[in-house]
């Protein structure tokens, strides 16, 4: 009865999902004229959904409430500026053919205050075709999935004794260290300092623009830095280079400095207490909670560049409390909010240090690596070279290459990596649930994200935006105030939004998300039919999320540059918005890249991401299970999990709505 | 403590490269502007002018520099012959002679939405004084 169900129920439900999702295209209307009045206000837009059928000739007439505001269509890339200048109309109309199937955003194209940029609508032009298709192949592909592991396993079964599934665990390598440049700019001394100098003062002088330049974001070269630079970080720098960032990022940087008591030296003695870090907290618990709170904030920080300035600040001062007391990099380690999700993706990057024979290490008596020597310092991460096997905690800071007297460590560029699937260490250590949860965190954020800051959902994003806002109505309710000449608009907390905010974040991290995968864990467990630790199950599986949600926040990313990549041309040239041209691009006006492509970016991503997490699925099921069909049974329910979850991130991004 | 020479070098690098980030866009604004006569950074916002007042002497060359954090304004003067929309973000540069002497009103020309309707606050209540003295 098992076998049927498998061979036959599953793929047959699945093919009916697939089947009704094509069907809904089936419906075709006759093209007309639609007509909307859309009224802008802050932050949005009534109605912020509008929905016409292919072919329709669409008016859209656009109102204030308030302020000047303007629409722009991305992807039919039409729109309109309503300046509310006095004797000029109060009404702006644009007219085009809906002849592109899909979700569109739109969003205003006049600086309207502080949620600006993410005063967005939705535009469904119906049948929405690349939502349609890019479901219906997400289906196929788990459909395909099963069914030609089914039949394997069957085959597999049949011949019995066979030694078939002891891969070898090798891939392809490449040794960038037999590049003699290479290796020999990063066996200098002052490597880091040459990589960490440009960054550093490009560190200072955003901070710098945060206080004394606009406070327009989007003419602020601090706050556009920062965020395209999250973007190109999660977009390119850590699915191609992992923990790169990290080897030149300048918050570690005085603090490391003045441990070391040196810029490009090497020292004999470290300032500081050098303790060593507490064993309790040899986890990333702490990163992430401090990812969290600064999640919690970022309705703030993403609107505001005092705020982001701050932040700044903080980051690259508060390191230095962590090295004085601490040894080695324990704040890059163990607490630094951006380290935890760098870490974490940074094992499907294409790029590893490893060492080149582990047989060497063990019969190696100076274990320069740890303990340093006179090139070169003990590894400030923490971890033993030679039992690197997983890219999640080093650094890339290239100490051990200088240290090791042997030659040992090689820097590789790779295809394929198994960070994913086995414990740390070779096994000396196992993983926990701090790894699990912080999957958690970055699978639902690259979500509710995406509906906060891109969605139609003008109420979650005042949620979001819970200092100030909407808050000049209910602090200034006294005309009088404002005849005294009392600045209308200032700030104020709103304890209210503030906590529906704060439990959406927490909770749907902590609890929300954790509880849905628990159940799909119990499920598999159940299919199973093994006796097998629910813990261990929970832990080894939520890796398997990694690589969807490493692409959520890639079809985020990319639409972040695409879209708004364009405000840096401007703001080279006048970065703090003091009205400067150095470079004569500072009217370059903003303009979306790409739009008609996006979408086909976005699946394109969203559908590798499945394809990966269903092989993380099997590979980690089989290294769970010594049973092939017991591993087999338990991959089906994470399968339909990880299905669930491309079609929500695909119905976020290519269907528009929820 | 004797300092390798690499590290006199890093450190001389590293303090050139700070006190030229943190000074440098102050200086080079500075020179900008040398040029404008008397300059008065003016910010725009809901609802008002920061400074709200300003004095100056008859026959000056005046430097106005709207700035609007956060919606689009405008600036009006039928005396000076001022007409411009202030683009929250860039600046909104306005430069004339005070050749007249008197207390001139400012007026916000871009409705930038109001606190009452009905009430006539808000972008109607929108006052910059430019006081030309002799």
């Amino acid at each position: 009865m098992g076998n049927h169900l498998i061979r036959y129920l599953i793929p047959l439900i699945l093919l009916i999902i697939t089947v009704s999702l094509m069907s809904e295209s089936a419906a075709q209307t006759k093209p007309t004229i639609k007509e909307f009045t859309i009224v802008a206000r802050q932050w949005g837009y009534e109605p912020s959904v509008i929905e016409v059928n292919r072919g329709d000739e669409v008016i859209i007439k656009l109102k204030s409430a308030d302020v000047s505001h303007g629409i722009f269509i991305e992807g039919y890339d039409v729109g309109t500026e309503l300046i509310l200048k006095e004797g000029w109309p109060s009404e702006k109309t644009i007219r085009f053919v809906a002849d592109k199937p899909g979700a569109f955003t739109f969003r205003c194209n006049v600086n309207c205050g502080q949620f600006h940029p993410f005063m967005t609508g939705k535009l469904i032009v119906k049948p929405n075709y690349p939502y349609i298709f890019s479901s219906a192949l997400a289906v196929l592909i788990a459909a395909v999935y099963i069914v030609f592991l089914h039949q394997r396993r069957r085959q597999l079964s049949s011949e019995i004794g066979e030694e078939q599934d002891e891969e070898k665990n090798t891939y392809w390598k490449f040794d960038l260290l037999q590049i003699l440049p290479i290796k020999k700019f990063l066996k200098l001394r002052s490597f880091q300092f040459i990589v960490i100098f440009p960054s550093i003062l490009l560190f200072i002088l955003l901070i710098s623009a945060a206080f004394f330049g606009t406070p327009v974001g989007s003419k602020n070269i601090s706050f556009l830095v920062v965020f395209l630079w999250l973007a190109l970080l999660m977009l390119l720098l850590v699915p191609l280079g992992g923990r790169v960032w990290c080897m030149s990022c300048p918050m570690p940087a005085i603090g490391e400095w003045i441990q070391r008591g040196t810029l490009t030296g090497k020292s004999k003695k470290t300032l500081g207490r050098g303790r060593m870090w507490p064993e309790k907290l040899d986890n990333i618990w702490l990163q992430n909670f401090t990812f969290l709170l600064l999640s919690t904030f970022i309705g703030v920080f993403a609107t505001r560049t005092y705020a982001t300035g701050w932040l700044l600040v903080i980051l690259l001062i508060l390191p230095v409390i962590f090295f004085l007391i601490y040894k080695g990099r324990v704040w890059c380690r163990y607490i630094c909010p951006v380290s935890g999700f760098v870490g974490l993706y940074s094992m499907l990057a294409p790029l590893e240090l490893r060492a080149k024979d582990r047989n060497i290490c063990v019969k190696h008596v100076g274990k320069d690596c740890i303990r340093g020597n006179e090139k070169g310092y003990a590894c400030p991460w923490h971890e033993f070279p030679p039992s690197l096997n997983r890219n999640a905690y080093c650094g890339l800071c290239m100490e051990c290459i200088k240290t090791c007297p042997l030659d040992n460590i090689s820097l590789n560029l790779r295809l394929g990596g198994e960070d994913l699937y086995v414990e740390p260490s070779y096994g000396a250590r196992k993983r926990g649930l701090d790894e699990a949860y912080k999957t958690f965190v970055m699978t639902t954020l690259a979500v509710v994200y995406a509906l906060i800051f891109v969605g139609p959902y003008d109420s979650l994003k005042s949620i979001a935006n819970f200092v100030g806002g909407a808050a000049y109505a209910s602090c200034c309710s006294s005309i009088s105030t404002l005849s005294n000449g009392v600045e209308a608009n200032v700030e104020s907390f709103l304890p209210e939004n503030f906590a529906i905010f704060f439990g959406l974040i927490w909770g749907s991290t902590l609890i929300v998300t954790p509880g849905l995968y628990s159940i799909f864990i119990a499920l598999s467990r159940a299919a199973s039919g093994a006796r097998i630790s629910f813990r261990k199950l929970f832990i080894n599986y939520s890796y398997t999320l990694i690589p969807e949600s490493l692409v959520a926040w890639m079809a985020f990313s990319v639409y972040i540059i695409l879209i708004n990549g364009s405000y840096l041309i401007a703001a080279v040239s006048d970065p703090f918005g003091w009205g400067w041209d150095l470079f004569g691009t500072a009217h370059y006006q903003w303009t979306p890249y790409l739009t008609w492509l996006l979408p086909y970016i976005q699946i394109a991503l969203i559908i590798l991401g499945f394809i990966f997490s269903i092989k993380a699925t099997h590979e980690i099921s089989n290294r769970t299970f010594n049973d092939k069909s017991q591993a087999f049974k338990a991959s089906i329910p994470l399968i339909a999990m990880h299905l669930g979850f491309t079609l929500l991130v695909l119905r976020v991004w290519i269907g528009g709505i929820i | 403590m004797r300092l390798p020479i690499t590290d006199v070098f890093a450190l001389l690098l590293l303090l050139i490269g700070i006190t030229g980030v943190i000074l440098g866009p102050f200086h080079y604004n500075k020179k900008l502007l040398e040029d404008d006569g008397k300059v008065f950074v003016v910010t725009v916002h809901q609802w008002g002018f920061e400074p709200k007042k300003i004095v100056v002497k008859r026959g000056d060359k005046i430097t106005l520099l709207f700035k609007s954090n956060d919606v689009t304004h405008g600036i009006y003067s039928t005396t000076f012959g001022i007409n411009e929309i202030v683009y929250p973000g860039k600046v909104t540069k306005v430069s004339f002679i005070a050749n007249r002497s008197g207390t001139f009103v400012f007026r916000c020309i871009v409705y930038c939405g109001e606190f009452n309707p009905p009430f006539g606050e808000g972008h109607w209540s929108m006052k910059f004084i430019v006081e030309v003295v002799e």
